[in-house]
């Protein structure tokens, strides 16, 4: 009793210092506590030394050109796009890195980084590029010594500087101060990308250039033509992080974020389409039919829309749907011309002037764009009674459906249109940027699939459940390639006469419905993840079955399901090496077969190999660590 | 009265429907039944594009390529020199299966390791750990797989040409060691071992017995191995002792012959088609009559039946169709069916009857050295196990690809035990690894068990990647046969069985390992 009172009386305890620990009881605690832990530090040794020296005595080997990497950079991150118009991917390349410095300002503007552990980090890779270098050079089990090459030594001299100041930086700073010491995020990546640009105009990296089949290397820093550019590429990267910090506090937030949604969702695509294509619009055709049809979809739509969703019209909204449904499936049969059917003879669609023409018949039929949009016009109005509500909530559900219907129709017209790009070999894209469009695109594209199918497996409807269950499971159950081999090889047999495929919309289709299976089943964890009691509240507020699920249901299971959404993104992009088997120039089939066929690099498969494992691994890595923090930022699991 | 007026009112408005428009039931029903039938039109009108597209260029999809020549070589596998596509299509399948099998146990042990490596209180190990899991599971597996073929062609010594036998050969070619191989006496002498069943369940009863009554160890483990090894150790020289056997099992002759010889091969041979259809039919009513009862069963509560939904309905309705399909399909779309069980069934104790004999030889197992002839491995004859660069390369990639997600899995399983079960161990005086054999590992099981099926089915289908390596598995084979003879269609729905099937394999062995391992809740 006394001994409390005496400790309540006293001031509160100031937290327990704990004695810097020397190197020595460090080593002592970590591997060497026993005598079986110190067999396994033993043993650990010996593989790493064995292995790392075989790993770094890979990369240096003489037999190794690295000029296949360093001369072809180009040709690894875009293949054969025309020298004359590179200017367009720098101006792609320069947009993004805007807009992830716009977005980096926007969302991670308060994000800090303890500088103890940033200049631990900076030490470690300095002190393993040490340990890289000598165990290159020491022979343990011959008990030799290389003297060392340069690569050798300059591994050396960056080693030590880097361990030097991250070591140095971290004794001055204080030890044991991680968490008051921090920076922004901000001068972590001004100082990544000064860092870059001045590696670039400093660094006597060598000067690569192929002229005719031969490789010329010159001392000296890289290239104009790739050091200037990428100046301003890093200059816009960390411009577009104050413009964001900026942007953010004049606009307020949800605009801005309104924005830059957006932008992440039609940006790209703007890149791609307009700006790397270069299409070649015919413009009378636009004036005449492309624009006024977006137009009037967008707007005579809209108004449909606006008065559907006005409250208690319910019933009207559900019947004009269905007959709107009705048109859009005649449409969809009319296009594929007469009908036959067997035994009850041939029904003939040509009294309908949208009717597709019977083959070599000149003839107009209606635009593919006009019968998706008349579907998704019907299956909008049947659901526009869940969007009712004052005039503001009306203006917002019209204002997404025009918004929508007018990227929708210029999206299809500039996919539609020609490319006047001049390349080697259609399609316009390889190299690094083919596997980027296609993985970005096929994440976006299954995610509707996957929800869709979510829902359905999850559904108390019978059919529906059953049709997607034989989908995810069937998808499930076979590998990717033969998927791709069959939209590759097989699909455009099944399509009617007069539609077809391209190489690349096959392989985007096939593997944006793989991977919406596999989307499906996180996004199931997630809806089963919900509890009972928010269906029950819902249905007490009286909100219809499209309201609790967008509204209450989604984006909870949404929230869930974002690691496993990450993991099935990271899985996305790696897999998108598979397109290199069935015939299309990604990065890992121009590493693989164009840079080695080259007369000067015949059979150096592995540096270009080994590069871009380096690149892979880099994305995929930087990819799991901000779902890392994305987790906890949104407190997943701790709610 | 007015009380009661309003409850009237009440039942009278809920008794009243509401209009056929707005009843949900009705149109949940219309909504299905109207996307069912435009899914099956699109189905039907896409096939029939396909096949009329296909008879225009004179490639109506069949499967009769199957017994034509195979036209095509394949790399390596279990017959190079297949007779027909059907059996080049068998032989990739073996090749697949044999990389999918190899690689999933090898990925297990190199996974459990480098799980329990990262959980280790060496930081040096665990380190180690960490960096073989963050490296390699983010590098596509297709870009490590070439890696590992260009490592190992350029940088392994040449082949050493010259005749000869070595115990082991590391070359670009390939790596090759000595093979141990069932020889004739196997059969017998795993039919002997089998005789040891008998006194090994006695002495289990003994023993097991013995501790219940006086505590003490138990040598019922003990027991058994020691059984076993003597039975093994006398098979190995008195196995023609059980080449009666022969007699019993059949023997491989023609359908007619076989019936006349006798034994369960004939007495299967001589099963009537109907008979076994009728058998299958009534297997099938027999499943979903179970079904129906457990399900219903399920549903029973103390106050009697649960309300059942439209779904439940549905369940059982789709069971007793499904049976009922299946019933046509044994009789009316596909009668060869039952005849083909039939076939194979006394195929299979015929082969397995040829194995026993007096002809045969005494020995169970033999082992063969590696050899070389004309500087390069060769594929027949005596010579010793040799994996191919290719294939060495498919399954190096795999197994390190792999084994990087299974160590992850591990290590969540082991740290999902709850503390207290360590600690726990502890205070009983279990040492560290007495406590994680037996507590913390056998718990830990439980959560790996599933997400280690979906490695499992992982590894199995990126076998198919082997094509990239020119290795010749299903795929490649598959792919080599319909760019000869234009069937891509059947070509695809025989990779699509196959794969079904390894993934349903998969998941049945995965789903039963699961329900045994289920916790039971009183």
């Amino acid at each position: 009793m006394e001994q409390g009172a005496a400790v309540q009386a006293a001031a509160p305890p100031a937290p327990p210092t704990v004695p810097a620990e020397s190197p020595g009881d460090w080593i002592r605690k970590n591997l060497f506590s026993s005598v079986g832990n110190s067999i396994v530090t033993v043993l650990f040794v010996l593989i790493g030394y064995a292995a790392l020296r075989w790993l770094v005595g890979l990369v240096l080997d003489e037999e190794r050109n690295w000029a296949a990497v360093w001369t072809n950079m180009r040709l690894l991150f875009s293949y054969t796009y025309p020298a004359d118009q590179y200017i367009r991917i720098w101006v792609s390349l320069g947009l993004t890195l805007l807009m992830v410095g716009l977005t980096l300002g926007a969302f991670a503007s308060q994000v800090r980084l303890s500088l103890g552990g940033l200049l631990t980090r900076i030490g470690a890779a300095g002190l393993a590029l040490l340990v890289l270098a000598i165990v290159h050079m020491v022979d343990l089990f011959g008990l030799t010594f290389h003297s060392p090459e340069r690569p050798v030594v300059v591994m050396l001299v960056v080693g030590a500087i880097l361990a030097a100041i991250g070591f140095g930086g971290r004794q001055a700073v204080g030890a044991g101060s991680d968490d008051e010491r921090t920076v922004p995020l901000f001068a972590v990546v001004a100082g990544g990308a000064l860092a870059f640009v001045l590696f670039l105009w400093l660094v006597p990296f060598g000067r690569y250039e192929a002229i005719g089949g031969d490789v010329i290397a010159e001392p000296g820093t890289v290239n104009f033509t790739t050091k200037f550019p990428w100046t301003i590429m890093m200059a816009l990267l960390v411009g577009g992080y104050l413009a964001g910090l900026a942007a953010r506090a004049i606009t307020g937030s949800t605009a801005f974020r309104l924005f830059l949604g957006l932008w992440w969702v039609a940006g790209p695509a703007f890149l791609v389409f307009l700006v790397l294509r270069d299409p070649e619009f015919d413009w009378a055709h636009i004036w005449s039919t492309d624009l006024p049809m977006a137009l009037g979809f967008a707007i005579g739509g809209g108004a449909l829309l606006y008065f559907l969703s006005a409250p208690g019209r319910g019933e009207v909204a559900r019947i004009a749907g269905a007959v709107l449904l009705l048109y859009a499936a005649f449409n969809w049969l009319a296009a594929f011309g007469d009908l036959n059917l067997p035994g009850l003879g041939t029904i003939n669609w040509q009294w309908y002037p949208f009717a597709s023409p019977p083959a070599g018949v000149e003839g107009t039929s209606m635009l593919q764009k006009a019968r998706i949009s008349f579907l998704l016009l019907a299956l909008v109005a049947l659901i526009a009674p869940n969007f009712a509500g004052e005039l503001r909530t009306r203006l917002r559900f019209v204002g997404a459906w025009a918004g929508f219907m007018l990227l929708m129709h210029w999206l299809i017209t500039g996919i539609n249109t020609p490319s006047t790009v001049q390349v080697v070999q259609p399609p316009f894209l390889g190299g690094f940027a083919l596997t980027l469009v296609i993985a970005y695109y096929v994440m976006l594209a299954s995610f509707p699939v996957g929800m869709m199918m979510a829902l359905a497996r999850t559904s108390k409807m019978p059919i529906f459940r059953v049709l997607a269950t034989g989908y995810i499971e069937f998808v499930r159950g076979v590998p990717l390639i033969t998927v791709l081999f069959f939209f590759a090889n097989i699909v455009n047999l099944f399509l009617p006469n007069g539609m077809e495929l391209s190489d690349l919309g096959a392989i985007f289709l096939g593997y944006t419905l793989f991977s919406g299976a596999y989307m499906a089943e996180n996004i199931r964890g997630g809806l089963q993840s919900i509890r009972r009691g928010q269906f029950e509240a819902s249905d007490a507020l009286g909100l219809t079955t499209v309201q609790r699920t967008a509204f209450i249901v989604m984006p909870q299971a949404l929230r869930v399901s974002i690691p496993n959404l990450v993991g099935q993104a990271i899985a996305t992009f790696k897999e998108t090496s598979l397109i290199a088997i069935i015939g299309g120039f990604d990065f890992l089939r121009v590493a693989n077969q164009s840079v080695p066929s080259q007369p000067g690099f015949l059979g150096q498969n592995l540096p270009a190999l080994l590069f871009i494992s380096v690149i892979y691994w880099i994305i995929s890595y930087a990819m799991s660590r901000g779902s890392r923090s994305l987790e906890t930022r949104l407190g997943v699991g701790t709610r | 009265m007015a009380v009661i007026d309003t409850t009237q009112s009440v039942l009278a408005s809920s008794q009243q429907r509401p209009p056929i428009w707005r009843n949900s039931g009705v149109l949940k029903w219309v909504a299905q039944i109207v996307v069912l039938l435009l899914v099956l039109g699109a189905f039907w009108f896409l096939g029939s594009t396909a096949i009329d597209g296909l008879a225009a260029k004179n490639l109506t999809p069949s499967y009769e390529f199957i017994d034509g020549p195979a036209n095509i070589q394949p790399s390596e596998g279990i017959d190079t020199a297949p007779s027909s596509a059907g059996r080049l299509l068998w032989v990739g399948m073996v090749t697949t299966l044999q990389v999918a099998i190899v690689g999933v146990i090898l990925s297990t042990i190199l996974g459990v390791l480098v799980g329990l490596a990262r959980l280790s209180n060496n930081w040096l190990a665990n380190r180690a750990a960490s960096f073989f899991i963050e490296t390699l599971r983010n590098i596509p597996v297709l870009v490590q797989i070439f890696l590992w073929f260009y490592v190992m062609s350029n940088t392994l010594p040449d082949l050493e040409a010259g005749e000869g036998r070595r115990f082991f050969i590391l070359s670009q070619k390939g790596v090759s060691i000595p093979r141990i191989f069932y020889d004739d006496g196997f059969y017998q002498w795993l039919a002997f071992i089998a005789l040891g069943i008998v006194p090994i369940v006695l002495a289990r009863r003994y023993f097991n017995a013995r501790q219940a009554a006086q505590g003490g160890q138990n040598l019922a483990g003990p027991a058994t191995l020691a059984i076993l090894a003597v039975f093994a150790i006398v098979g190995w020289f008195a196995n023609s002792v059980m080449s009666f056997l022969g007699g019993i099992f059949g023997s491989n002759e023609t359908a007619v012959d076989r019936v006349n010889e006798g034994g369960i091969a004939g007495a299967w041979q001589s099963i009537p088609q109907s008979l076994m259809q009728l058998l299958l039919t009534l297997a099938v009513f027999g499943l979903a009559i179970g079904f129906i009862i457990r399900f219903l069963n399920s549903r029973r509560t103390p106050a009697g039946l649960a309300k059942l939904t439209d779904d439940d309905y549905f369940r059982m309705i789709f069971a007793v169709v499904a049976a009922a399909f299946m019933t046509l399909v044994f009789w009316v779309l596909w009668p060869g069916l039952s005849s083909w069980i039939i076939n194979s069934g006394s195929d299979f104790w015929g082969w397995l009857g040829d194995k026993f004999g007096d002809d045969r030889g005494t020995r169970p197992l033999d082992g063969m050295l590696p050899t070389v002839s004309d500087g390069r491995f060769a594929n027949y004859g005596p010579t010793g196990a040799t994996l191919t660069v290719f294939r060495a390369a498919l399954l190096v990639g795999l197994v390190l690809y792999t084994a990087s997600f299974i160590a992850e899995i591990v290590r969540g399983g082991i740290l999902a035990v709850a503390k207290g079960q360590t600690e726990a161990a502890a205070a009983l005086g279990l040492s560290r690894s007495q406590a994680l054999r037996k507590v913390i590992l056998p718990q830990a099981f439980r959560v790996i068990m599933p997400p280690l099926g979906n490695q499992y089915l992982n590894i199995t289908k990126n076998t198919s990647l082997a094509i990239a390596v020119g290795l010749s598995d299903v795929v490649q084979v598959g792919q080599s046969v319909f760019n000869k003879n234009g069937q891509s269609l059947a070509v695809f729905t025989i990779w699509m069985a196959f794969f079904l099937a390894c993934s349903l394999t998969i998941s049945v062995i995965v789903n039963f390992i699961n329900g045994r391992l289920e916790i039971v809740e009183r």
